[in-house]
């Protein structure tokens, strides 16, 4: 699979695309020596930082940011998870920008540069909207939370996530999925307008 | 009608916003890895304090569950059957019921 078909794929917010960030961005970062050092010291495990990055990328859209010209989908999905990681060290909040790291940097530290806003912040604001938007898709249809939750949050399969729900079959699991995805991205735009 | 083996599941639900913590609550309904229709899932619940509940009803996925001294249980066949529920309650004696929901943590 090409970058370009990845690319589409976790834009698309759906299985086939995010089990790849589970397993070529999630995992490899969590596994490395000094992040796993850091995130056992605050706390942080990897579902946390695939539902960071699932909700920074589909939630509030960054994976928009990416340019699709050719650079590493990878390093740039992994460079987010990496400031993930920092950003939780409470006595670091606002020392390192995420955005303005190098998109394709892949050593880890060259991108990083000096604030320019409060990512701790950020971060506090978007795990707010994201409980919002979550009690909003409660509201709609519960099936639809656990749905999300199950694929997005503890990383089953749509088999698993059919066999845990009894929904009739994989591609209703798939469509109720989709279904959950552009209800959240569609209650973000409404609370965002709001001002949450 | 099963969970993966290998695979624990919590659900965490937690009350809306309330401005005296004690009226607060958490409830966590566990889904052990390999359960199936004939499992029964555990439930605890805490208030806004972290302190178990110790008398409650906590009203989940159609049912009204008995809440002693912090825990409870649901038949994952009730779950099931409940699914599209979309009110969650915690009524305890001598306060005011106290609605809740399914949160991302």
């Amino acid at each position: 699979m090409t970058d370009h078909e990845w690319y589409e794929l976790v834009k698309e917010g759906g299985d086939a695309g995010w089990k790849l960030v589970w397993e070529n961005v999630i995992v490899p970062e969590s596994k490395a020596a000094k992040n796993a050092e850091l995130m056992k010291r605050f706390s942080l495990t990897d579902g946390d930082l695939m539902g960071m990055l699932y909700e920074e990328m589909i939630g509030r859209k960054k994976i928009d940011l990416y340019r699709d010209d050719g650079g590493s989908l990878q390093g740039w999905l992994r460079k987010y998870v990496r400031g993930y990681i920092l950003n939780a060290d409470p006595n670091k909040h606002g020392e390192i920008s995420i955005d303005n790291a190098h998109p394709d940097a892949e050593d880890g530290h060259t991108g990083l540069e000096m604030p320019v806003d409060d990512h701790g912040m950020t971060r506090n604001e978007v795990w707010n909207m994201t409980h919002l938007c979550f009690k909003d898709l409660w509201n709609e249809d519960p099936e639809r939370a656990y749905v999300m939750l199950f694929k997005t949050r503890f990383h089953l399969s749509s088999e698993e996530t059919r066999d845990l729900l009894e929904v009739s079959s994989v591609a209703n699991v798939d469509q109720i999925f989709s279904r959950a995805v552009k209800f959240m991205r569609r209650a973000w735009v409404e609370h965002d307008e709001k001002g949450m | 009608m099963k969970v993966p083996e290998g695979k624990t599941i919590t659900l965490t639900f937690v009350s809306h916003q309330m401005k005296d913590r004690k009226m607060r609550w958490a409830v966590n309904l566990t889904l052990p890895g390999g359960a199936d229709k004939g499992t029964i899932l555990p439930i605890s619940v805490e208030d806004g304090e972290g302190v178990p509940v110790k008398s409650a009803v906590f009203e989940f996925a159609g049912k009204a569950i008995q809440i002693k001294d912090g825990a409870g249980e649901l038949a994952y066949s009730d779950f099931i059957k409940g699914k599209h529920e979309k009110a969650i309650w915690l009524k305890r004696r001598g306060m005011d019921p106290v609605p809740g929901a399914l949160t991302f943590a």
